[in-house]
């Protein structure tokens, strides 16, 4: 079974849905055995012997790793990834084609005094360094693999070594997700799986002023020390003064003396705790924020953008069936019946607008709070996160599947009938109402309107008031055609008079809803492996036979009640097993791979911040598509605009470097990396010109005029 | 005087604050120990006198009307021999920025018996045999213009305007690797700063993380 962290589950009953959420936790490991498969390859250098060793856990063969092992002369030490006040950390490059690393993973360094210096590294004799393997195409059979590193002792000396391994029989075929193993502290940002903490911190005279995350330091152990990985910053030779939960450290003078210096708004770095006296180190990555003051006209910008967004994801595919039916259920409330009934009419409309405002945002609220509660326990989550999990996945397959049937007439349920699954949508209680919008929020997540994310963005990055703040403004423009009605209900009369046309509509309008669960059914194929999809196959099978057994033709036959319960049996069974098969996971391949099909495709590289940072410094001018499978608004760009011959030729002609992010499943590097944009959904289409940051970034809704605009611009031969 | 001046010209709030702080800094440490005062970019570069390879004086102050480079230099370090050896960025950079009346100074901070430390006659060998386009090697044994200047790798450099102001303080380049196939690739921060003194305009990065070998002091 696959756990590739701690899974802490967040369950939040949302009315009568159970959303599943299944969250990579950055601070456990699943403790593995690292199983040494005989291939290793070993290099003598004048100061160390190096050894390059493939190793699997458990024996399992998918998912395999190398390990890199320096035996060091006495006194001699290799550096961290922050090498200090000089020095340089290893570098391993994959020579193999198609063969790709994740980031090197270092050991918990040590520092390192040399006269006023100080260096971040190793001195013990052996040191073991990790590297993931992120991907192995399956006809290699050897793989050469380059390091550089640099050793020191007073002196320092470059070194290099070239490995060869023959891949162990079982490892060939495909992706390999590696697993990250006990007693590494992982870090992100630059290709690593772990998910960092998150802190704050600020400038305080000749400080920079830590507050510990919470649970990251038991108790104010005075043997904490801080590694940072941003630079130039901090004193290398200061490992932090410990006051409480806030850890100062002093700023290089460097830094300090130079007005004109951009001071991080985010500091990364390694917190390491020794447990008691001569106990284990124990380190965690932590993602240190900048306090930003309260900023009022940002926020107000942001309230805009997010109203404004909210409007327009009214017209998404995603949101368009759920509220074409609100506007059924709005035209059989009132419309045509308001000229007639007067006031009261009137007012019941507006009870509707109301209930249907509410479900959006206490809706919205609960999905907020969830977000915020995962980003508490230190994960890197954003809109539309839930996506990610097969089991909500799934229900939302469910609930969009059952729906349709019901708008096709296959079961109808009396009104009276107490506690069963009604005709929600339908119905004509306000509690449909506030219903109709849940159901508009849950469906509304995968899809990003234009504004949104820059809201979003901002509002995730400031503190929780400013989260709840612009959600409520998303939540009001996606109510606020119905408000509009429900605070004026003699505009109903601009709508069309109810009649025999409804049931029609009705049942049309059940086609999209199939088209979604269609569209569902495929993300859910990117998550998970066949084998899990099947049984959601059959669980659609059960549920239209539980839907044929409660309609009222099969209800009123005696004879045939055992049928509903042989219906209800199977269909509690198929859930089950669904629910089952979906959490264990059986991830595929990695979603990096996904939708990389065609000479289309090929242009477009996997995302990784290492290859980033080459191709921009080699002055290329790159284009980064986040995306994801469920994110609608993404696939249509890709359809329209991104993958069309046009763009393909555009993208040639100016020689850009093509990135494709994938955040189908929970990507730490790439969540990073939104982070870094300001973002946290998809879409968003960063481009580099010439290699020059900050990137610029293009709309969430492209045209290829917007596209060709943006990256000619930057093109002197135009 | 000239702290006091600086507060006055930084209007912005956020500046003033920094500058405060910098002032604060600099005073104590004027106060401190006249010969400790630090560099601080922005700030007047601190005054030294070293004796060169040839037995001849240099005093920075005495250069004040010229653009003047410091680079900390060590003949056995990798990343020095990447810049010297493996290619002659080091020395192009020295012979177009002469041209362009630039006072080069290249310093040796290596205590005696460490790395890169050598006797006069050595290291005016080594200049000749480097082809070293420098105005001139100096030699700072007991690494104190290395410490006054915060000196941490070889390479490192620093840019003094005319007005006897550091610029520029840090790498060479932004790529910290001993592979010389890297210098063209990389972003060139020194380089960059030193022409943006020499035109007279702001300079846009004015501090980097140095990369190389340590300093070798005492």
């Amino acid at each position: 079974m696959l756990k590739r962290n701690l899974s802490a589950r967040f369950v939040a009953i949302v009315s009568s849905l159970v959303f599943l959420l299944s969250v990579e936790s950055w601070a456990q490991s699943a403790s593995g055995e690292l199983v040494n498969t005989g291939q290793v390859d070993t290099v003598r250098n004048e100061h160390a012997t190096v050894s390059l060793a493939f190793a699997e856990e458990g024996g399992s063969a998918t998912r395999a790793e190398l390990v890199l092992t320096f035996q060091q002369k006495p006194h001699w030490h290799i550096y961290w990834l922050n090498p200090g006040d000089s020095g340089e950390e290893a570098r391993v490059e994959a020579l193999t084609k198609g063969l790709e690393f994740g980031a090197l993973e270092f050991p918990i360094p040590t520092r390192i005094p040399t006269g006023p210096l100080t260096n971040f590294g190793y001195e013990e004799p052996t040191v073991t360094m990790r590297l993931p393997v992120q991907r192995l195409p399956a006809d290699v059979a050897v793989i050469d693999v380059g390091l550089t590193y640099l050793i020191c002792e007073r002196e320092c000396v470059p070194e290099e070594a070239q490995f060869r391994l023959r891949v162990p029989p079982a490892s060939v075929g495909g992706t390999v997700t590696s697993m990250r193993l006990a007693g590494f502290p992982v870090r992100t940002g630059i290709g690593s799986r772990g998910e960092p903490a998150r802190g704050r911190f600020r400038y305080d005279g000749g400080d920079a002023v830590f507050e510990i995350p919470n649970g990251t330091s038991a108790g104010g152990t005075p043997g904490v020390e801080f590694f940072p990985l941003t630079t130039p910053l901090l004193v290398a030779g200061d490992a932090g003064r410990l006051e409480s939960n806030i850890l100062r450290v002093a700023l290089e003078s460097m830094v300090l003396s130079d007005a004109s210096f951009q001071r991080p708004k985010v500091v990364e770095g390694l917190l390491v705790e020794q447990a008691g006296e001569g106990g284990a180190r124990v380190a965690k990555w932590v993602r240190f924020e900048l306090e930003t003051p309260f900023d009022l006209i940002g926020l107000l910008k942001s309230l805009g953008f997010a109203f404004l967004g909210g409007l327009i994801l009214n017209l998404m595919p995603c949101v368009f069936p759920v509220v074409s039916l609100k506007v059924l259920s709005f035209v059989k409330e009132g419309g045509g019946g308001a000229a007639a009934h007067g006031e009261s009419a009137g007012s019941g409309v507006r009870k509707h607008a109301y209930a249907y405002t509410a479900g959006i945002v206490l809706s919205l609220w609960a999905l907020v709070a969830v977000l915020l509660l995962v980003r508490a326990a230190g994960s890197a989550v954003g809109w539309g996160f839930q996506l990610q999990s097969p089991v909500f996945l799934f229900v939302l397959l469910g609930v969009f599947f059952v729906l349709s049937l019901n708008l096709l007439g296959v079961f109808e349920i009396n009104y009276s009938g107490p506690g069963a699954l009604q005709n929600l949508m339908m119905r004509r209680g306000l509690s449909g109402s506030f219903f109709t919008g849940l159901l508009t929020t849950v469906v509304a997540t995968p899809c990003s309107a234009p504004f949104m994310g820059v809201a979003i963005g901002h509002a995730l990055a400031a503190g929780a008031f400013e989260a709840f703040a612009v959600f409520t403004s998303l939540a009001l423009g996606l109510a606020a055609p119905y408000l509009i009605l429900g605070l004026n209900p003699k505009w109903m009369r601009f709508l069309p008079k109810p009649g025999a046309w409804m049931e029609r509509l009705k049942e049309i309008l059940a086609f999209p809803l199939l088209l979604t669960a269609v569209w569902l059914f495929w993300v859910l194929s990117q998550l998970v492996d066949v084998g899990a999809l099947v049984p959601v196959l059959a669980w659609c099978v059960a549920a239209g036979f539980v839907a044929w057994s409660l309609s009222d033709k099969v209800r009123v036959m005696k004879s045939m009640r055992w049928v509903k319960w042989l219906a209800l049996v199977l269909f509690a069974l198929c859930t089950f097993v669904s629910v089952t098969a979906l959490q264990a996971g059986n991830f595929a391949q990695s979603a990096r791979d996904t939708g990389n099909a065609g000479t289309v495709a090929e242009m477009w590289k996997p995302y990784t911040e290492a290859a980033l940072q080459r191709a921009l410094s080699e002055g290329r001018s790159v284009f980064i598509d986040f995306t994801a499978s469920w994110c609608v608004t993404c696939q249509v760009n890709k359809r329209l605009v991104l993958s069309t011959q046009a763009a393909s030729e555009l993208f040639e002609r100016e020689k850009i470097v093509l990135f494709r992010a994938d955040w189908t499943k929970r990507d730490s590097e790439i969540s990073n990396a939104l982070a870094k944009l300001g973002r946290n959904s998809v879409p968003v289409y960063a481009f580099y010109r010439k290699g020059q940051t900050p990137p610029v970034l293009l709309p969430e809704i492209l045209t290829m005029d917007i596209l060709r605009n943006a990256v000619q611009e930057a093109s002197p031969n135009m | 005087m000239s702290v006091a001046l600086r507060i006055n010209s930084k209007q912005s709030v956020f500046g003033s604050v920094i500058a405060l702080t910098a002032a604060c800094a600099l005073s104590l440490g004027l106060f401190a120990a006249e010969s400790a005062s630090a560099a601080a970019v922005g700030a007047a570069a601190p005054d030294f006198t070293l004796v060169d390879t040839t037995g001849k004086s240099h005093t920075l102050s005495s250069y004040k009307g010229k653009t003047v480079v410091l680079e900390w230099f060590n003949k056995g370090c990798p990343y020095v021999k990447k810049h010297y050896e493996k290619s002659s960025n080091m020395q192009e950079l020295q012979k177009k920025y002469a041209a362009k009346d630039v006072v080069w100074l290249t310093i040796v901070s290596s205590a005696t018996g460490e790395q890169g430390h050598e006797a006069p006659a050595a290291a005016e060998t080594t200049r000749k045999d480097w082809k070293i386009a420098s105005a001139a090697t100096l030699l700072d044994e007991p690494g104190t213009v290395g410490r006054m200047y915060d000196a941490k790798t070889t390479p490192q450099m620093y840019v003094i305007d005319k007005d006897g102001v550091l610029k520029y303080n840090g790498a060479i380049d932004s790529i910290p690797s001993t592979n010389a196939k890297d210098i063209s690739k990389a972003e060139k921060y020194f380089a960059n700063a030193l022409d943006q003194v020499l035109a007279g305009q702001a300079v846009k990065t004015a501090t980097t993380k140095p990369y190389g070998c340590n300093v070798k002091y005492k």
